[in-house]
């Protein structure tokens, strides 16, 4: 950092100025790669990188990886132990827990995502308009949220199944409908603290517009708090679906899912406990992969937290 | 620690401290052999910018340095003992308060929001002057005037939260008082106060150095104020001393090539933007700090034995010691 | 020839306490190509003054003229063409710098905003040879923020105001944050980048010996209000104004055979509902019972300079 007046201002030609872009080019590293960097640091947070990468193979592989067929029954081996054959046992109709456990991530993952995307997004733009006009629109938005959160949620989700049915768009609709509160308050708590940055005043006076404001400021430095609810969120919603699969309501049965296998486990429970605990393990595993990931994640996409 | 020490005779002696943390990113070698000596009855100005040592060497005067220090050699004398060879035990029972107090930029995060001032200076009498409980309230009010806070009596009933920052600084003097402490470290106390209330809080510091002969370590970069109050200054620069004056000589004959850049940088000093001068480069990162000298990469004046042996602080005349290998060059 | 005028010019704020006049009745101007310094302790309205005249906050009533033209009005896409003509330095980089936007991206939001240039190699030319002068390297434009020392990040937004090459720019205590090598450094950079571009400056800050160095004429501010403004020289030979006397008395001054003598007694009143009679009577040595506790003084013309106290009638 020398002050010596080399350039001046604008115009004059610097000779060696195509070859300093050059340089910079070569130097440049994308935002992805800073963000990868600073994520691969984090050890817990590859491990859950890990973990949700492995589901999602499962998922889609799901026919190749299983052992047998997930709906065939066999009533000559019910609730049996753990084998070669059946490495995770049969449940209460002789089907195989495994290859039902690996058809159940199709299930898991699909409600999960779908929930979290879009109570995600309907919660994160409710909450940017909220912060980011104020006055009589945060108010109206707000005591919505505020409506919603006071619902008992499992209460909320049997009425809105006994009115749509058991199947899986009710369970999805919901859940959304109480994560989304979730985004929304912590959207508007993140972009009314921003909003008070002095980087904001700054990009007003560049003569940046509201869009631009709302894009390019607020969302990048709230994104690390959104991704924070996310993998809080996307947890719940697994475990909400699950009990209330567990309850009934949800992927019916034959479908495998995690929530009714725990449920059928329970029922036998004392003298057969195999069946509740894979299922319950994988949900286990399934949360604390969303977790371990969340958390790196968040720091990874925070220069500052994160360090570079 | 009952001894008296007298009006001119040094009360804190540093010396060669050196002075390292232990980081992620490497070791900060934060002190390099610092020496200071603060007499009694003076205000010691203590100067240079972010990231010198200035802070670290008060903390460490107080054994409040984070955990991640490592003190590699040198000694802090008060009165004669070796305040690094104390426990922790003993240097909050000995020292802290009733010896040496230390008063931050931020006055409002040392005081108790949940008592009221009176109650907070009552505290330190009963803990240092005096058991008797009316006596100590008698006492409290007779701090605050000390201090030249207006009307005691109300001023003691207030909470923190209910004073100016002026005011808050003020009482934290008066607690100060209260501790009965010899000496005073006072890190950037007027920063975060305007003008006129600086002027106030300045006029009480000189008063108390003059009647009670009170000794102030007084660290900060607003060289007015180090001209207004300070008796001698010492400049720091990298963790190193560059030059230890009195107040006169250093801003009139500045001898060291960093003091002069930095007394010649300052609006004031300078009275029109043509003659401000301007110390080229930064402050180096002290995880692996130059070698030698660590002005040279940015001195004038440097020549290879500065990159190659640190300058010892010389005595160049009576009281005026800069460590500098060619500071017969500077004009 | 005043590039920026504003008449009469309030800005309001309401708080549980009641209401803060943070700009009350405010009627300055600034002369092309010309520094105007404004000091005044905390709460004495400086900054507001430097937002409400950039209409980064809507003024309650009066009006801003820029180049003789009322800009109180303006909205939208008017406004914001606006920005390229004028705009404003922060005090702390730390905070004026969007964390998750490199340099580049600083630099290239403006020129893009106003379509400033046509080729991208035109622009990277521009924002190089602004590092350049701001005293940075091309390498910075890959840089964040938090990767730069504050110095530097002070350049950048220099930089960055500097880049549409605007008339007239608010510094707001923008050195205040800085260590005292730094601060030169930075002074001597906005100074160059004054004469290069005849830029006009409005530089608030609380540094009255700062102030005294860099500025053509000063405007005193107390409570809301300007109660002295004129040559910078002559009021600082002769302050006139009881404030702005017991103000410089205050300050010290680096020079260790001058001391403060008189510092100004009292505390700097808040603004939540300022009294309608002078502000600064409770602590003016000068003040007569007859009229200053009664009525608020105009700002009127006197001794080549404007003064708003009643002694000066």
């Amino acid at each position: 950092m020398d002050d010596k007046d080399e350039g001046s201002f604008f115009g004059t030609g610097t000779e060696t100025l195509s070859e300093e872009i050059e340089d910079l080019k070569k130097k440049e590293t994308s935002q992805a790669q800073l963000v990868w960097k600073r994520f691969k640091r984090n050890k817990l947070a590859l491990v859950g990188a890990g973990i949700l990468i492995t589901l999602i193979i499962i998922a889609i592989f799901a026919p190749f990886i299983a052992p047998h067929d997930p709906y065939r029954t066999n009533t000559d081996r019910i609730r049996e132990d753990p084998s070669w054959d059946h490495p995770m046992g049969t449940d209460q109709v002789g089907r195989d827990t495994l290859s039902r456990l690996i058809f159940g991530t199709r299930i898991a993952l699909f409600i999960g995502l779908l929930i979290v995307a879009v109570s995600g997004s309907i919660g994160v733009t409710l909450g940017l308009i909220a912060g980011t006009y104020g006055g009589w629109v945060d108010e109206v938005i707000m005591r919505v949220v505020d409506t919603f959160l006071s619902f008992p949620v499992l209460i909320f989700a049997l009425a809105i199944s006994v009115a749509l049915g058991t199947g899986l768009y009710p369970v999805i609709i919901a859940v959304g409908l109480i994560i989304w509160t979730e985004f929304a308050r912590v959207t508007r708590g993140e972009v009314l603290s921003v909003k008070q940055e002095t980087y904001i005043e700054s990009a007003e006076a560049i003569g940046e517009n509201k869009r631009n404001i709302i894009l390019r400021y607020f969302l990048p430095n709230i994104l690390p708090s959104i991704v924070v609810v996310a993998t809080i969120q996307m947890p719940a919603a697994l475990l909400y679906s699950a009990t209330l699969n567990f309850l009934g309501i949800g992927a019916q049965p034959p479908t495998p899912s995690w929530g009714q296998m725990v449920r059928r486990g329970s029922e036998f429970m004392q003298f057969y406990p195999y069946l509740a605990i894979f299922a319950s393990l994988a949900i286990v595993i399934t949360v604390l992969g969303f977790n371990f990931m969340g958390d790196g994640l968040r720091d990874a996409l925070d220069p500052v937290r994160g360090g570079s | 620690m009952a001894e008296k020490v007298a009006v001119g005779e040094p009360l804190l002696e540093i010396k060669d401290l050196k002075l390292e943390f232990i980081t992620e990113e490497g070791t900060v070698e934060a002190l390099d052999g610092v020496n200071l000596t603060v007499k009694k009855g003076e205000i010691h100005g203590l100067i240079g910018e972010t990231g010198c040592g200035k802070s670290v060497t008060s903390l460490a005067t107080l054994g409040l340095l984070d955990n991640n220090a490592r003190v590699r050699g040198g000694e802090i004398l008060y009165k004669g003992i070796d305040l690094l060879e104390l426990k922790e035990e003993e240097l909050r029972k000995g020292i802290r308060g009733n010896e040496i107090s230390m008063i931050f930029q931020n006055p409002s995060t040392s005081l108790n929001p949940v008592y009221d001032v009176g109650n907070q200076i009552r505290e330190s009498i009963l803990l240092y002057q005096t058991k008797d409980k009316k006596e100590a309230s008698r006492l409290v009010l007779s701090e605050l005037d000390r201090v030249k806070l207006p009307d005691p009596e109300d001023i003691s009933t207030k909470f923190p939260h209910e004073l100016s920052g002026g005011m808050k600084q003020r009482v934290m003097i008066a607690m100060m008082l209260a501790c009965q402490s010899n000496l005073l470290i006072a890190d950037e106390p007027t920063t975060a106060l305007d003008v006129s209330i600086q002027a106030q809080f300045l006029k009480v510091l000189k008063e108390l150095k003059e009647r009670e002969e009170l000794s102030i370590l007084y660290i900060t970069h607003d060289m007015a104020v180090v001209s207004e109050i300070c008796d001698v200054v010492t400049v720091m620069y990298g963790g190193q001393i560059a030059e230890t004056a009195d107040v006169h000589t250093l801003f009139k004959n500045p001898s060291h090539p960093y003091a002069k850049g930095l007394i010649y940088s300052v609006p004031g000093v300078m009275q029109s933007i043509d003659d401000f001068e301007t110390i080229p480069g930064t402050v180096p990162r002290l995880i692996s700090p130059p070698s030698g000298c660590r002005f040279h990469p940015r001195c004038e004046y440097a020549k290879k034995i500065c990159q190659k042996k640190k300058p010892e602080l010389e005595e160049i005349e009576k009281d005026h010691y800069v460590a500098c290998y060619f500071w017969e060059e500077v004009e | 020839m005043n590039i920026v005028e504003t008449k009469n010019l309030k800005k309001f704020f309401d708080s549980k306490k009641g209401t803060v006049k943070a700009v009350n009745d405010v009627s300055i101007n600034v002369l092309k190509g010309e520094t105007l310094g404004v000091v005044g302790e905390s709460g004495c309205g400086k900054t507001t003054l430097g937002r409400t005249i950039l209409r980064l906050i809507e003024p309650t009533s009066g009006s801003v003229y820029y180049n003789g033209r009322d800009i109180t009005k303006l909205k939208g896409e008017k406004l914001r063409k606006l920005r390229k003509e004028m705009n404003i330095v922060f005090q702390d980089p730390e905070g004026a710098l969007n964390p998750q936007m490199t340099v580049y991206d600083h630099l290239n939001r403006p020129l893009v905003i106003h379509k400033i240039v046509d080729s991208e190699e035109e622009k990277l030319r521009r924002m190089i040879d602004i590092l350049n002068t701001m005293g940075l390297k091309a390498e910075h434009l890959i840089r964040f923020p938090h990767e730069l020392s504050g110095g530097q990040k002070q350049r950048v937004c220099i930089a960055r105001a500097l880049c549409l090459e605007p008339d007239f720019i608010v510094l707001d205590e923008p050195t205040s944050a800085l260590d005292v090598s730094v601060q030169s450094k930075i002074l001597k950079l906005l100074d160059k980048a004054k004469k290069k571009f005849n830029l006009s400056y409005m530089f608030i800050s609380h540094n009255i010996n700062l102030v005294r160095a860099i500025s053509d004429r000063i405007a005193v501010m107390y409570l809301g209000k300007v109660i002295e403004i004129g040559d910078t020289k002559e009021i600082f030979q002769e302050p006139k104004h009881p404030y702005t006397k017991a103000l410089f008395e205050s300050v010290p001054v680096p020079d260790p055979d001058k001391k403060v003598k008189t510092p100004l007694t009292g505390d700097v009143p808040s603004p939540v509902d300022p009294p309608d009679h002078c502000a600064f009577a409770g602590r003016c040595k000068e003040m007569d019972e007859a009229i200053c506790n009664r009525e608020s003084p105009d700002l009127i013309e006197k001794y080549g300079r404007k003064i708003a106290c009643h002694k000066y009638r």
